[in-house]
């Protein structure tokens, strides 16, 4: 059963198709949540949250506006992101969050192995090869929720230059990915 | 003239807006499928909005623990109890396939030892039925009992849910006895109010504790989710969602982490019905709003 037919799934009630979507998305998102958040705990909450969202908004989904999986992120993602700014993360939570990613990380590239394969890794591939202080633009944009004017004082570029990179990430990071966003439409 | 570039730096923009956090209700349009209103994307802002999704990908995924995943099914389950049982495992297979391979018996012209042989055959052929038989009914005894584990582990993951939610409450008595502790009431705005018959209080205890905003007569709303804001000089901070209390029926409440800003700096709060609890700013109608603070112990 492939994502979208899940998702018509549990818009009838099937948890089971819940359980199927949790096991095929959840370490990516859990992945997605820890790296906006940078602790374990905060981003197990957050991966719940936006899970229940999705369960409880599953009518509502339209295929022809986006994948399942990029539904999903967008959900996680602006959860953890709502999290971020709502919160000032002391050292003491930073350290305890760098340990615990330390102590799994093991188990996390497992899991990638496991449950992205092939895929996780051509996309990472074709990310790399996006010029570092463009995909920097991207970076802060998408997993720190940055807005244009607040990335220009975090790196100290002119608003013109951060706009300008992005937009050629953006481009670039489309023909990269051409042929997986083509398995999403 | 060719207008690609602009028609394609404008999807971009529109994605991009849409992923910052002070674009508002457009923070929904990326996510289409929560918000009913979200305005037709065309082909090109689908294609950038993929591979912002696939952006994801670049963040190592993290396995997480079982407990997880019995926590989030137990909560759906709380949600929807009416949802269909799992299908029953299939019947065992059919032992007739297996009847036709059995060898004919001919009585009147076999020699004895052909009979005896065919009699042995046959025993043999029966007890193998029997033993087949014998497995499927193991079969389905064994599915049985993986539905039963399944029961279980959703039973456990409702009390461990249970045990979780006790502990919260508590944390928001020790919270509301703590000397100093400062309270800011909520109540109902306007001539039409959307719960005309909700109350709620915001405590802020010194210190680094959490603060929890809690509310009476507030029924989880059918279409929408209930979100709180901080409002200060420097504009409204999201300070989480309200979510259902198992344990009370009839309250909601959110517990609002040490340090989302400084207690002298809150001018007020406010919670508005939202269509979603990714909404990055107070754009639905206001349910309930306080801006006096008091000390109570």
């Amino acid at each position: 059963m492939d994502d979208r037919s899940l998702v018509a799934a549990m818009a009838e009630g099937n948890q089971n198709a819940m359980a199927e979507l949790y096991d095929r998305h959840a370490p990516m998102l859990l992945g997605l949540a820890r790296r906006v958040l940078k602790s374990a705990e905060d981003a197990e909450e957050v991966l719940q949250e936006a899970l229940v969202h999705a369960w409880n908004q599953a009518k509502r989904y339209d295929p022809s506006r986006s994948s399942v999986s990029t539904w999903l992120v967008m959900i996680t993602r602006s959860r953890a992101i709502d999290r971020l700014r709502s919160r000032r993360v002391s050292d003491r939570t930073i350290a305890a969050a760098h340990r615990e990613n330390t102590r799994d990380h093991e188990s996390a590239q497992g899991a990638a192995r496991v449950l992205h394969g092939e895929r996780h890794k051509r996309v990472r591939a074709e990310l790399a090869r996006i010029p570092d202080e463009q995909r920097e633009v991207l970076e802060l944009a998408f997993f720190r929720g940055m807005t244009q004017r607040e990335i220009a004082e975090e790196t100290g570029l002119p608003l013109g230059t951060v706009k300008t990179r992005t937009l050629l990430a953006m481009k670039k990071l489309r023909e990269a990915l051409r042929d997986e966003i083509r398995e999403l439409l | 003239m060719n207008d690609r570039p602009h028609s394609e730096d404008l999807a971009i923009q529109d994605v991009l807006a849409a992923l910052e956090p002070a674009a508002g209700s457009s923070s929904v349009r990326s996510i289409g499928p929560v918000s009913p209103a979200t305005p037709p994307d065309d082909a090109l802002s689908r294609e950038y909005l993929e591979a912002m999704g696939l952006l994801a990908l670049e963040a190592e995924p993290v396995a997480p623990r079982p407990e997880t995943k019995a926590r989030l099914m137990a909560a759906i389950a709380g949600a929807d109890r009416d949802a269909p049982e799992p299908a029953t495992p299939s019947a065992p297979v059919p032992f007739e396939s297996r009847r036709r391979e059995a060898p004919a018996v001919q009585v009147g012209r076999a020699p004895w030892w052909s009979l005896a042989a065919a009699v042995l055959a046959l025993a043999a052929f029966g007890l193998a039925g029997m033993l087949w038989v014998e497995l499927g009914r193991s079969r389905g005894a064994l599915a049985e009992l993986e539905q039963e584990q399944q029961r279980l582990v959703g039973r456990i993951g409702n009390q461990e849910a249970m045990v979780h939610e006790a502990v919260r409450l508590g944390s928001m008595v020790t919270v509301a006895s703590t000397p100093g502790v400062e309270i800011c009431p909520l109540r109902p705005v306007g001539e039409r109010p959307v719960a005309p018959g909700a109350f709620a209080v915001l405590y802020m205890p010194p210190g680094q504790m959490d603060w929890y905003l809690v509310a009476t007569n507030l029924k989880p709303a059918p279409d929408g989710v209930y979100k709180v804001w901080l409002n200060t000089d420097d504009g409204s901070m999201p300070g989480g969602v309200m979510e259902s209390n198992p344990l009370t029926s009839g309250q909601m409440s959110v517990r609002i982490p040490p340090g989302v800003f400084e207690q002298g700096k809150m001018l007020s709060v406010t919670i508005t019905l939202e269509p979603g609890a990714e909404v990055e700013a107070p754009s639905g109608p206001m349910v309930l709003f306080g801006d006096e603070k008091m000390q109570v112990i």
